[in-house]
């Protein structure tokens, strides 16, 4: 399994975080496996809180406590209609960013 | 109905130190809890395999989970504590003083000594109380103790220095004078007011872990019991 630099996982965190939520809610140890199986490699839960708990303070995200058949309850979040629409301007952006590194990294290789 | 009862260990100890240091409301303290029991129930790890130091998980939570400076803060921090310290001391010094006159069937005397120490302990309380709760000084365990035992000390110190009497008021109306300062003073600690702010846990509603019912007692009971066991020496030795 891949562990990417910790600065290129904290650059694109925020927008995976809001991606796997635009499928529907989700409760964080769900969140971390979903980034895990996507190839992000581990996310710890001292990472994600901190993360989730900044994106409902901005208002992007919602939670509520669910109380399941079996253990203890589970915190699911949810995008907010503002969370939807920060998500698509972040990812337009995002295909920006990843199109200018790869133009940089194209040119820089053909140049000798 | 599942009660998310959590287990008190020293990574959770720690985490509620440190999140009480940096004023993080107890609901918000609650959930914080709720999130890391949820989190390794599911994923079978430690609270510090997945969450790390606790004091370092305190601080990355702290800007989204602490207010931040509100309305009313310089009152609550400063002027408060420091009337609460004045209002301690000179009914302790009114108190003690107003039985001592009744006992002697004379007038009450107010030393320099007690002035001073007044004025020296309100300064000081206030000043050393914002001092030990700052989270650095807070894990200092030793420099702590010693500065917490030190402390109570301070104002005693010119009392004895300085016993020459600078006044003699009526005892009974010293007395009555200290009681009604004794009584504002120790109001926040009788009524649970400084207990208020509660760590409940969101899934049950309920506080996870609750104080010690003996400690409580004896943050409530600690000065009155105190002054009554010198009012009674001061009655019984003449």
């Amino acid at each position: 399994m891949t562990q990417w630099p910790a600065e290129w996982l904290r650059g694109a965190l925020t927008l995976c975080v809001l991606g796997v939520l635009a499928d529907g809610p989700e409760y964080g140890y769900a969140i971390a496996q979903r980034l895990d199986d996507a190839g992000l490699g581990t996310v710890k839960g001292g990472t994600l809180y901190p993360l989730l708990a900044r994106l409902e303070m901005d208002g992007l995200v919602r939670s509520t406590w669910q109380t399941g058949a079996a253990g203890p309850g589970r915190k699911y979040f949810a995008l907010t209609p503002a969370g939807h629409r920060d998500l698509a301007n972040r990812s337009r952006d995002w295909d920006r960013f990843v199109d200018a590194t790869k133009r940089t990294l194209t040119t820089s290789q053909e140049t000798p | 109905m599942i009660h998310a009862r959590q287990v008190m260990d020293p990574w959770r100890d720690t985490l509620i130190t440190e999140l009480r240091l940096r004023e993080v409301p107890g609901n918000r303290i609650g959930e914080v809890l709720a999130e890391v029991d949820a989190y390794c129930a599911d994923s079978g790890q430690t609270p510090t395999e997945e969450f790390g130091d606790p004091i370092t998980y305190a601080q990355s939570l702290t800007d989204v989970h602490a207010p931040g400076r509100r309305p009313g803060d310089a009152v609550r921090k400063i002027l408060l504590p420091t009337a609460q310290a004045f209002a301690t001391l000179t009914g302790v010094f009114a108190l003690l003083d107003g039985v001592d006159g009744l006992v002697h069937s004379g007038p009450a005397e107010v030393t320099f000594g007690q002035v001073a120490g007044v004025a020296v302990g309100t300064a000081v309380f206030p000043l050393v109380l914002a001092v030990v709760f700052r989270p650095a000084l807070f894990r200092r365990g030793r420099a702590r103790a010693i500065l917490m035992a030190v402390v109570p000390m301070v104002p005693a110190a010119p009392v004895v220095l300085w016993s020459t009497p600078i006044a003699h008021v009526s005892a009974v109306t010293l007395l009555t004078a200290g009681l009604f300062l004794l009584a504002a003073a120790w109001w926040p600690i009788a009524s649970d007011r400084i207990f208020a702010d509660r760590i409940i846990d969101p899934r049950t509603g309920a506080e996870p872990f609750t104080t010690p019912p003996m400690l409580l007692a004896v943050v409530r009971w600690l000065l009155p019991a105190t002054l009554l066991l010198a009012v009674v020496l001061i009655v019984l030795i003449p």
